[in-house]
């Protein structure tokens, strides 16, 4: 790749993903000026502090737009020192981080928070993708693919764990489905598949099992009428929130479920509050946006010859979009609530840095795209 | 999307050797791409289902949690008299109440059976219970036992003051919510009380016009359909109504404070000179019918229905001597509470005997001057009927003197010239036996036989006022229609009818209910009872400054077990004045007063003190006869004062009132948390404030009295 082939950013991702951002602006002030003005701060509390991590945001994706990732698969120091540090990080965090809702998530930074589980997503892709193209001869041997990829798992594990602590079961679940899907697109044998899928499966399935609170939410996304004032109440309200909304929506502001009916409405739930306010013209609009970011990463990653940055383009766009589909399965009830923020639009500083981080490094692979 | 993955070119598959990781990736991105589209494709299917096919029925079960429909209390319209004098109004307060369902944690809601309380969070409650109680100045018991109550509304303290409301709200506690309510203030306080009545806690009128009127002084009440989040706390942004509220209509009574005032001082002169079992009063204009004052003592303040030691306790909780004072409280009230001149029925006595002699003068006959020989007293008309007698020997009278003496044989004799049906016919026209058309609560009626059942004395004791009965009200108005040239009137007591933007709705207009004697006729009886004030039996009713008058006392034994006690009377006079023509009619009526005394002792007095009092109340006003004009008053309330109220006063300090309207200074003084007590001299006209005590600025404690001068500006 020299230098004087590299063409300009893809523009269309940029506006995708800033619409987003843009439409999560309006409604995180929709959703979360009463709640702010409930908890005596100013109506537009929780808005600023979303601005404020776009503003850093985007100039993290602008920064990093400009970075040339290739050389990471030969040189690997950067991505280990980010990966040491984010160990120490998430370990800090089970150590010093303050209890809220139940989870240690995030560092007190002065006024400011740090929530290294976020920044782990990017580079889990990173890894995971750099981990397959070194490793490439392995997977054809039978020999050797299975140590290689048990290498891989854990040198995830360590942080995996770490979230899982926290407790953070959604974002541990994003990073190992996009890890394999990686794994997956990097040419692992699918015999693995066969392996690791039912082992991960049950892994979890104890994790959620031993976990009262986790086994709570499956079994009332089983069945949420079975108590609809109790552990059922966050789906049926998200449902009524959706239903509500109808085809044109009750309209900007006029929604009413995000009056403390729907538990997290500023966050984990701000589909149900978009979907209530602007009706199905909003949510398809913002499936239909989540689905060209997909489309965008797709051709980039086709358009690139180098196999580590068409691992890394994929990687990350999927990032993004499996979660966005993941939090709109989980507030239209196909899926039990894991507590995974929509990426671009939730409120939380450091998940949308973390998205617009993805989208950076998106775009400096697609400085690399050709036009083949 | 998927289309695109189908027009690839196949990468071709090396059949020897490693495959090409790149050749892979290419060959297992539709995979993954594919994947992709079905979930998206299952998430557009759920928002079709959701949003499209489902959408009525989540709407349904959104509106259904969303809203609450919030009464809104309309104002109690106002009570002025004819000069616009504000006799009741009402301020707009605040109730605390709680829902108890916030303190259930495990509340499940249903239908009867389905409804499930739980287990209370005590600890919760407690708290909150240990914040509230002091400033609702009861005990955490008994906070508690509201906040734990299983209902889903309970009032926790009724009508704060605005300091306490102030409190509760920067508690800001949950489940503790205040309703708007609207307190009833009598600003002139036990000021024709009996007439006005009073409203009881939840604003329904208890007694007079408050209860007669009840329905028009309420108004609709309206409903605000008002959106509420999930910890069911209303968050009224727009005024959104499915029935907007009607305040109350105001009206505008016939009564003249000032004549009020004055006819309730003479009253509790007659009471502490005279210790009658009561006393009372009533002022009619015999021109219209309408009644000026009606006072009865006792009497009562209506701002205080209850002291204050007794509300918010239930009975069990008072001690035993507490219970009695309780009781004797309420039975005090009680007699406080009848109004004697419209309930109160008695044999008129020597008051009939002009109406006996309009009606025989009416029929011609008997003739002005014509003799009568009242037989020394004593007249044994028949043989086996006690005789009638008079209390002095009196020989030959004159027609004229038979009723300035009050001789009752001479009434008997000119009585029973009339022809019986006659007789029973002009009664009726004068209105006896029937309701005077008042429309008050509690009225009777009176009782007239008919001729048909009149036994052999009848005729002759019922010239003289006995045989029958009547309500102190019915013999005024029917001696106002001597007053009027025979016109019988109808008692009126509301003139006007006015809404809240102070249109006129109804009028009321002087009611002719018949011409009951010739207009000739009633000039020659009023020529006649002029007599009783200058040579008669009322010669002390004769007023000052030689304004003339004319009238009749009355001195009538009581029935007391079927027994007439010579001891015990109902003492009374009735007089109109100024005698040519007649503005007032009055008629004062004392029920046993102490020693042997008539109605020329008594209650003549009181009448010479009234109608002085009246005369000299006209000569000091300006205007005597204006009526005030509500519809302005009115209109500007209560949207600009109130608002203007809330700027201007300081919690805590007394409030500047010089020239304010009585009401919006009373509403001040209620916003900054005292107790307003409007003082005016008698004769005066109370709408503005004149002066206050404490001086403006003055620190003020919760429940201060604040005294208002008022009168005219």
């Amino acid at each position: 790749m020299a230098p004087d082939v590299r063409r300009p950013v893809d523009r269309w991702l940029v506006f995708f993903a800033l619409a987003l951002v843009a439409v999560g602006m309006v409604w995180i002030y929709s959703a979360s000026a009463i709640k702010a003005s409930q908890n005596h701060a100013a109506a537009t509390a929780f808005l600023t502090r979303q601005l404020l991590g776009g503003a850093i945001g985007i100039a993290c994706m602008l920064a990093l737009s400009q970075v040339d990732l290739a050389p990471l698969q030969d040189h690997s120091r950067p991505i280990q020192i980010t990966y040491g540090v984010l160990v120490v990080l998430l370990a800090a965090v089970l150590l010093f981080g303050p209890k809220v809702n139940g989870a240690h998530r995030w560092i007190r930074l002065g006024a400011m928070s740090l929530q290294p589980s976020e920044l782990f997503k990017p580079l889990s892709v990173l890894i995971a993708a750099g981990w397959m193209v070194r490793y490439r001869e392995a997977w054809t041997s039978h020999r050797d693919a299975l140590p290689k990829l048990l290498g891989l798992a854990g040198l995830m594990s360590v942080p995996l764990a770490l979230i899982l602590r926290e407790p953070d079961f959604g974002t541990s679940f994003l990073i190992v489905f996009v890890t394999l899907m990686v794994v997956f697109l990097g040419g692992a044998p699918k015999w693995i598949f066969a392996v690791a899928i039912p082992v991960l499966g049950a892994l979890g399935t104890a994790f959620v099992v031993l976990s009262p609170y986790r086994l709570a939410r499956v079994t009332s996304f089983l069945n949420p009428a079975a108590d609809p004032l109790g552990k059922g109440h966050q789906a049926l309200q998200s449902l009524v929130a959706v239903g509500n909304g109808g085809f044109m929506g009750v309209g900007l502001g006029g929604g009413k479920q995000k009056l403390f009916f729907l538990p997290e409405a500023h966050t984990d739930f701000i589909y149900a509050v978009i979907a209530e306010e602007a009706g199905l013209i909003g949510t398809v609009a913002i499936l239909a946006l989540f689905i060209a970011i997909l489309w965008r990463g797709y051709r980039i990653a086709r358009r690139v010859s180098d196999t580590y940055l068409k691992l890394c383009a994929m990687g990350f766009v999927l990032l993004l979009v499996v979660q966005a589909l993941m939090n709109m399965s989980v507030v239209l009830s196909l899926a039990p609530n894991k507590g995974i923020p929509l990426p671009f639009i939730s409120f939380g500083p450091n998940s949308l840095i973390a998205s617009l981080i993805c989208l950076g490094l998106l775009l400096a692979i697609s400085k690399e795209a050709g036009s083949a | 999307m998927s289309l695109r993955f189908a027009t690839e070119p196949r990468v071709s598959r090396r059949l020897l050797g490693r495959q090409d990781p790149q050749d892979l990736l290419s060959q297992r991105l539709p995979w993954i791409m594919g994947g992709m589209a079905f979930w998206a494709l299952l998430i557009l299917m759920r928002l079709l289902w959701l949003q499209g096919v489902e959408h009525n029925r989540y709407r349904a079960r959104a509106e259904q949690q969303h809203t609450t429909i919030v009464p809104i209390p309309p104002i109690r319209g106002e009570l002025r008299d004819r000069r616009g004098e504000p006799l009741a109004i009402s301020i707009k307060v605040e109730s605390l109440f709680v829902d108890p369902r916030v303190f259930y944690p495990d509340y499940k809601p249903g239908k009867g059976e389905d409804r499930q309380w739980g287990e209370p969070d005590r600890k919760a409650a407690s708290a909150v219970a240990a914040k509230l109680a002091p400033i609702l100045e009861q005990t955490r018991g008994q906070v508690l036992e509201k906040l734990l109550r299983k209902k889903t509304f309970v009032y926790l303290e009724r009508h704060l003051p605005p300091t306490k409301t102030a409190a509760v709200r920067a508690l800001n506690l949950d489940g503790v919510e205040f309703q708007p309510e609207s307190r009833r203030f009598y600003p002139r306080g036990s000021l024709a009380a009996q007439i006005i009545g009073f409203t009881n806690i939840d604003g329904f009128g208890q007694l007079g016009i408050e209860q007669t009127y009840d329905k028009q002084l309420a108004g609709v009440k309206g409903e605000l359909i008002a959106p509420k989040d999930a910890h069911g706390k209303l968050l009224i942004l727009q005024e959104n109504y499915s029935q907007v509220p009607v305040n109350g209509a105001s009206l505008q009574l016939s009564l003249d404070a000032s004549i009020q005032h004055i006819v309730e001082d003479a009253l509790e002169e007659g009471v502490r000179i005279s210790r009658p079992r009561t006393a009372y009063a009533v002022v009619v204009d015999p021109r219209t019918g309408e009644i000026l004052a009606m006072a009865g003592t006792p009497t009562f303040d209506p701002n205080h229905i209850l002291p204050k030691k007794f509300r918010n306790r239930a009975e069990s909780e008072l001690s035993a001597a507490e219970r009695e004072e309780l009781h004797r409280e309420l039975e005090r009230q009680k007699a406080a509470r009848k109004v004697h001149p419209v309930e109160d029925v008695y044999e008129p006595g020597s008051t009939m005997k002009i109406f006996t002699a309009a009606m025989a003068l009416e029929e011609r006959k008997v003739h002005l001057g014509e003799r009568i020989d009242c037989m020394s007293g004593r007249w044994q008309y028949s043989p086996k009927i006690p005789p009638i007698t008079d209390t002095h020997r009196h020989g030959l009278l004159t027609f004229e003197e038979v009723l300035w003496q009050s001789s009752n044989i001479g009434a008997a004799k000119i009585g029973i010239r009339l022809d019986p049906a006659a007789h029973y016919q002009y009664l009726r026209k004068f209105g006896f036996g029937d309701a005077t058309g008042l429309n008050f609560p509690g009225e009777s009626s009176g009782r007239l036989i008919a001729p048909d059942r009149w036994s052999v004395p009848t005729q002759y004791t019922m010239s003289y006022g006995y045989g029958l009965s009547t309500t102190p009200l019915q013999i005024l108005m029917a001696g106002c229609a001597l007053a009027n040239g025979g016109k019988l009137m109808q008692p009126i007591l509301v003139q006007r009818i006015y809404n809240d933007k102070g249109l006129l709705l109804k009028e009321f207009k002087p009611t002719v209910r018949g011409q009951v004697i010739s207009e000739e006729t009633a000039n020659l009886m009023k020529e006649t009872l002029k007599g009783v004030l200058t040579q008669g039996t009322g010669k002390r009713a004769k007023l000052d400054n030689g304004v003339e008058a004319f009238g009749k006392t009355g001195t009538s034994r009581k029935l007391i077990d079927g027994q007439y006690d010579p001891k015990r009377h109902y003492a009374s006079f009735m007089g109109f004045f100024p005698a040519d023509k007649p503005q007032f009619g009055v008629l004062v009526m004392l029920d046993d007063p102490a020693g042997d005394t008539t109605g020329g002792d008594v209650a003549a007095p009181l009448f010479k003190r009234i109608g002085d009092g009246i005369l000299r109340f006209r000569q000091t006003s300006p205007d005597p006869d204006r009526e005030a004009d509500l519809k302005l008053s009115l209109r500007d309330w209560p949207v600009s004062e109130t608002d203007e109220a809330a700027l201007h006063v300081e919690r805590g300090r007394v409030p500047d009132l010089q020239g304010l309207s009585l009401k919006a200074a009373i509403h001040r003084v209620v916003l900054v948390g005292g107790n307003p007590k409007v003082e005016a001299s008698p004769g005066q006209t109370a709408t503005h404030v004149l002066g206050q005590s404490p001086a403006p600025g003055t620190p003020l404690e919760p429940g201060t009295v604040v005294k208002i001068k008022a009168g005219l500006p």
